[in-house]
C-alpha cells in the first residue's frame, strides 16, 4: 500500500466513523484523527462523551458513566469492527475502545488480521 | 404598562417549547411530541420519545438495569432545572415534581403540584372579548 493510499484509508475511517459515531449515540465529535500502522490503525475521537454522560458527571456519578462507557463500547466494539473492515477491506481481530472521562477523548484502537502492505490495491 | 397575564394555553406552549429547549441543551436529545396540561394547581406533562440515544442501546442491548439507573440519575440531574422553569413560567412555586418514564416507550410522564393555581386567563377569554368587547368606533359614529 503506498503513503497517499493510507491517506485516503485514515480521511475514509475518520469520516465514516465520525458519522457512525453520532448517528449512534447522538453526539458529534469536535474532531477525529486517525492513523493508519501497517497491521493497526488507532482513532481519536474528541469531545466524545455524550450529553447524557456529561451532565452525570457534572452530578459526581462517576462509576455510573464508567458502567455507561463499558456498556456503550461492547455495544460499539463489533459494529465498529465491522464498519473498519469495510472501509479498509481487511479482517479486523480486535477493536478496542476506551475513553477519558476527564477530556472526553475516546480512543479507538484496532488490530488487523493481516499487514496493509500485503493487501494489493483494488 | 404591566406584562399582560397569558392565558393557559399560552402558558401551556411556553413550557412546552422550553421543555423542549432543555432537552436539547442538557441531554442532547430532541424528544418527540411534548403535552402540557394545567388544571387547577396542578400541572400534567408527556414527553413523547424522552430516552436518550445512550440509554436506548443499552435497554437494546439488554442492559435494562444500567439503562434504568442512568434515567434515574437523569431525572434526578435534570429535576432542578425542571423545576425553576416551570416556576419561571407559571410564577407560582412548585411543591411537587413526581416523574416516571418507561424505557420500553420511551414515554416520561410528570404530574407538578403548586403552591397556587397560576395566574392564568382561560385559553377561551380572548375570543370571547373580540367577540363582544370593542365596537368599531367608526361604525359608532355613523350609525349616530
Amino acid at each position: 500500500m503506498t503513503g497517499a493510499r493510507y491517506q485516503q484509508l485514515e480521511l475514509s475511517l475518520a469520516e465514516q466513523i465520525q458519522a457512525f459515531y453520532a448517528a449512534q449515540l447522538e453526539r458529534q465529535p469536535r474532531q477525529v484523527t486517525c492513523r493508519v500502522f501497517a497491521n493497526k490503525l488507532v482513532i481519536f475521537l474528541e469531545d466524545g462523551l455524550t450529553y447524557p454522560e456529561q451532565l452525570l458527571l457534572t452530578a459526581g456519578r462517576v462509576e455510573l458513566v464508567q458502567q455507561i462507557r463499558a456498556g456503550l463500547s461492547a455495544i460499539l466494539q463489533p459494529k465498529l469492527q465491522s464498519l473498519i473492515e469495510q472501509i479498509s477491506k481487511v479482517g479486523v481481530a480486535e477493536v478496542l475502545m476506551t475513553t477519558q472521562l476527564e477530556t472526553g477523548l475516546v480512543s479507538i484502537s484496532a488490530i488487523l488480521a493481516q499487514s496493509l502492505e500485503q493487501v494489493e490495491p483494488p | 404598562m404591566s406584562t399582560q397575564i397569558a392565558t393557559r394555553g399560552q402558558a401551556e406552549r411556553a413550557l412546552t417549547q422550553q421543555i423542549q429547549a432543555l432537552y436539547r441543551d442538557q441531554l442532547g436529545h430532541r424528544p418527540g411530541k411534548i403535552t402540557c396540561q394545567l388544571f387547577d394547581e396542578k400541572l400534567a406533562i408527556v414527553i413523547e420519545d424522552s430516552v436518550t440515544q445512550p440509554e436506548q442501546l443499552l435497554a437494546e442491548d439488554g442492559n435494562i438495569e444500567l439503562a434504568e439507573q442512568v434515567r434515574e440519575d437523569l431525572d434526578s440531574a435534570i429535576r432542578p432545572h425542571l423545576k425553576s422553569l416551570i416556576e419561571t413560567v407559571l410564577q407560582v412555586n412548585v411543591l411537587d415534581l413526581l416523574s416516571d418514564a418507561t424505557l420500553e416507550t420511551g414515554r416520561t410522564g410528570m404530574i407538578v403540584v403548586l403552591e397556587e393555581p397560576p395566574p392564568v386567563r382561560p385559553s377561551t377569554s380572548r375570543k370571547a372579548a373580540k367577540k363582544g368587547g370593542q365596537n368599531d368606533p367608526k361604525f359608532s359614529e355613523k350609525e349616530e
